[in-house]
């Protein structure tokens, strides 16, 4: 009895270092695309204004952001990159995600540099659009005047 | 179909352990284990690959 006891604890053990492992990759795969989401809407919706006036701040905070993505691949696939089971794909020719423990230090790194790039870019996404400032006619607003420009 | 992954093969494995708890009249046990099954599942099915990563990868445009 104390043999299947050790025996289920060794599997159980087994099995959650193997979820934990996919549930790492897996959360830091979701953070990249939310980050890639935002940036390709971001790069999409400033194109025409960055192109003609690159130094804006939404445009060097989207070029800022850029590499900070890529370097967060980098670290993933780098923490994928463990040796494949025999007969199977290795993770650089389209095998499983196997995890390396020493690339986790980096991984953890790359993704705390992230958070912070894509919480600025989720308040451009969010911020009003800009509206012309409404210049009150002489004579003073009128109700049309309020209605217009919402006030 | 390509070659059996380790998680592959714990899922299945469970499942007939499952079967046999079912069987043998532990159907709590069974639950137990089928609920455990349905997260691998969905932890499997959601694995990283590199051509997905590399989808996500981004270019200047100015």
């Amino acid at each position: 009895m104390k043999r299947i006891g050790m025996f289920l604890l060794i599997c159980t053990a087994g099995l959650m270092s193997q979820a934990f492992s996919c549930n790492t990759a897996a959360t830091a795969r979701d953070t990249i695309a939310t980050s890639f989401g935002y940036l390709t809407w971001a790069q999409s919706n400033y194109k025409a204004s960055c192109t003609a006036n690159p130094a804006q701040t939404p445009c060097v905070l989207i070029n800022k952001a850029i590499p900070v993505n890529n370097l967060a691949i980098d670290a993933l696939e780098f923490y994928c990159s463990g040796v494949a089971p025999a007969g199977q794909a290795s993770f650089a020719s389209g095998g499983p995600c196997v995890p390396v423990a020493s690339g986790l230090a980096a991984l953890n790194a790359a993704l705390a540099n992230l958070g912070p790039i894509v919480a600025d870019l989720k308040a451009l996404a969010n911020a009003p659009a800009k509206v012309a400032t409404p210049v009150i006619p002489p004579g003073g607003a009128t109700l049309e005047f309020v209605e217009r420009y919402r006030l | 179909m390509g070659p059996l992954t380790i998680l592959e093969l714990v899922i299945s494995l469970l499942g007939g352990v499952s079967s046999a708890f079912n069987k043998t009249g532990l159907s709590n046990l069974a639950t137990g284990i089928d609920a455990a099954i349905e997260k691998l599942t969905a932890v499997h099915a959601e694995a990283v690959t590199k051509p997905e990563l590399e989808g996500f990868r981004i270019t200047p445009q100015w």
